[in-house]
């Protein structure tokens, strides 16, 4: 995607979010002392700067498009660094289900699976690596917070 | 010799402080080394332990990374051409060309010499600097200091993207996620949806890990694991003892790569990339024989690698005197400060100032063992560009968990950091720079104490940013930084329509 319609997609995303928010700073219990500004003031400024940027934002990507800055392409997706890949989703995928995962089954035992799998994504293919590592760095770990720097890591539901 | 400077000083060489250095100082230079590993990356590793470590200890760890990291970047940029940091950019033009040409070991000693080089200017300049500029920032009032964070978040906006409106979006953005919280003034909760975790705002530490280790783990896909090309490189490095015929060759693009990168490492914002590209361009204008640059100058070695170890001591100046980052790093000195109920800013030097005065060290420090270091121990820090990535960034991304939990013991702020994660690779998606949030998200909660207490003290009249001499003086620089950074954007524009335009004609 060219740059122009990325810019108009973060101003699509951004502005419903600086209402949102300027709608919720509004909602503000304000209890001013006389010519003092209260809670709501910072917020409905931020807020109101943050939408006239997007606005901008929104507008520069408008006519950059009318102007035929939009025709980059394939091209333009080289130039334009980070596009998300199958992997990137697969790393993000794995976060997310250790994240999820953490709470219940704690740090030790979820960390393993991870661990396992981002090994195989970053390119480890032989299965004794993949299962070494996976087994002692989150091992390693534990070990090293929990008893060197008295941090315990989040314990799951067995208190593990 | 002041008692501070001398508590200070004997904090500095405690065993503890100088064991904490040297670490800090080999840890800074294999992530600066290794492509894809960055000081910032680096330093969330360590962050969990610095949470336990006396402060002083902590800052001595932190400093020697922050050090070692900006001359380990120069390691891959000679021998690979990969820079391993973004201020080493400028070093592998030149550096590349030398290791091509048989003298990889040339090229890594100037860096290095260059590097300590440029250390301790910006020493000097950190000892002598920061206290007189705290003792003045002791007179500023609410307005000066509003006045003050909002020329340092311009400053930040304009240097760190191309687009200045991508730059405020950023920054505005941080500091919007800066109000999520208990109101300080009042207490009024803010934005907290009735999430107790929420009440203390979300901490910039854990915005931080997200916004930077996330996507660089990503990044990291793209990039393949193979060995074959370091170990080449590392079997070319001989000796790394700069020749005196060489010292003598660099010492004008020493001295400017020195002084650029102290002065621009005080500006919020403009960072090592900047101060090196610059001190390169200034080093090759002002050499005898400008036509070697770009194909095996040592002066573009030294320039370069000066100029951004220089930077590191110049951005301690504004963060331990006025407590404003002026980059990612010296925020995360900030946070570790903080942690330990020790705020950065003018009042640090009064109430603490032997502390001061050990960071002061502490860096002095940091870079004679990244000397040493870098000198003894090459050719087993080039091995290290070996490391297989499929062990090294799964290890980051369970650190980056940790480091996030251990802040505050709770699974909250490690969702949060995902959160931010998810955000970083939105904007770098978008092409918005992550510098100026996060900055944003430093200096948010003062830049509102500072304002509202300017209001409150003159009845809501805004007069009173106009009214003192160093209010005025920050708000013009602000509205210079901005003027400057829409002309250079009007420039190019015109500049790139003029390129278009030319084989139509």
């Amino acid at each position: 995607m060219s740059t122009p319609r990325r810019n108009i997609a973060g101003a699509v995303v951004l502005l419903p979010l600086c209402v949102g928010y300027i709608l919720l700073a509004l909602d503000l219990p304000d209890r001013p002392m006389i010519g003092a500004p209260g809670p709501a003031f910072f917020p409905l400024t931020i807020g109101a700067c943050l939408l006239a940027l997007s606005l901008v934002l929104l507008v520069q990507g408008i006519a950059a498009l009318r102007a035929g800055d939009g025709s980059e392409g394939r091209g333009g997706e080289a130039r334009g660094g980070w596009t998300p890949s199958r992997r990137a989703f697969a790393v993000l995928g794995c976060f997310a289900v250790y994240l999820l995962l953490l709470p219940v089954a704690g740090f030790l035992l979820s960390s393993v699976p991870f661990f396992a799998a981002l090994m195989h994504l970053y390119g480890a293919r032989r299965a004794t690596v993949v299962a070494l590592g996976a087994l002692a760095a989150p091992a390693i770990l534990f070990v090293l917070f929990r008893y060197g720097f008295q941090i315990v890591p989040p314990r799951g539901l067995l208190d593990f | 010799m002041s008692a501070d400077v001398v508590n200070g000083l004997l904090q500095s060489i405690a065993p503890s402080s100088l064991t904490a250095t040297v670490i800090g100082a080999f840890l800074g230079l294999v992530v600066g080394m290794i492509p894809g590993l960055t000081i910032s990356m680096g330093i969330i590793v360590v962050l969990p332990l610095t949470f336990v470590l006396d402060p002083n200890v902590s800052i001595a760890l932190l400093l020697g990374l922050y050090v070692a990291g900006m001359t380990g970047g120069s390691f891959s940029a000679i021998l690979l051409n990969i820079p391993g940091t973004p201020s080493a950019a400028a070093t592998a033009i030149d550096g590349y060309q030398l290791a091509r040409g048989g003298e990889a070991g040339r090229a890594l000693g100037v860096a290095i010499a260059s590097s300590f080089a440029g250390g301790m200017v910006s020493f000097l300049c950190l000892y002598f600097v920061a206290p007189s500029l705290a003792e003045l920032a002791l007179s500023f009032t609410a307005a000066d200091l509003f006045c003050l964070v909002l020329f340092g978040l311009t400053l930040i906006c304009s240097f760190a993207s191309r687009s200045l409106i991508k730059g405020l979006l950023a920054a505005a953005t941080g500091l919007a996620i800066a109000t999520v919280g208990q109101d300080f003034v009042m207490g009024t909760q803010r934005f907290t949806f009735g999430e107790p975790a929420l009440l203390s705002g979300i901490h910039f530490l854990t915005a931080l890990i997200g916004l930077f280790a996330i996507p660089q783990l990503v990044d990291n896909l793209r990039t393949d694991a193979s060995g074959t090309a370091p170990a080449r490189a590392a079997a070319s490095v001989r000796s790394l003892l700069p020749r005196l015929g060489d010292l003598i060759q660099i010492r004008v693009p020493l001295m400017i790569g020195s002084l650029t990168g102290a002065l621009l490492g005080v500006l919020p914002g403009a960072g090592g990339p900047i101060a090196a590209f610059l001190s390169y361009d200034y080093a090759k204008k002002l050499s005898p024989s400008p036509e070697r640059f770009g194909k095996g100058a040592i002066g573009g070695v030294s320039a370069p690698e000066a100029a951004n170890n220089a930077v590191a001591g110049g951005a301690l100046v504004p963060m331990m005197t006025l407590g404003i980052p002026g980059d990612p790093v010296t925020a995360i000195l900030i946070g570790a400060l903080l942690v330990h109920g020790l705020a950065p800013g003018p009042l640090l030097f009064l109430e603490n100032g032997a502390f001061a005065y050990g960071i002061i060290f502490s860096f002095l420090w940091a870079n004679v063992f990244n000397l040493l270091i870098a000198l003894l121990a090459i050719r087993f820090l080039v091995g290290l560009l070996r490391a297989p990535k499929f062990i090294l960034m799964p290890m980051i991304g369970l650190l980056c968990v940790i480091g996030s939990y251990a802040l505050r013991n709770s699974l909250f702020d490690v969702y949060v950091m995902f959160a931010f994660g998810l955000i970083g690779l939105a904007m770098r998606w978008l092409k918005v720079p992550v510098i100026p949030l996060l900055l944003a998200l430093v200096l948010g909660p003062q830049f509102e104490e500072h304002l509202r207490v300017a209001l409150t003290g003159s009845q809501g009249d805004i007069r009173v940013f106009f009214t003192t001499p160093f209010s005025l003086l920050f708000l013009c620089l602000s509205a210079v930084s901005l003027g400057w950074s829409l002309w250079a954007a009007g420039r190019q524009a015109a500049l790139s329509r003029e390129a278009a335009g030319r084989p139509a004609e």
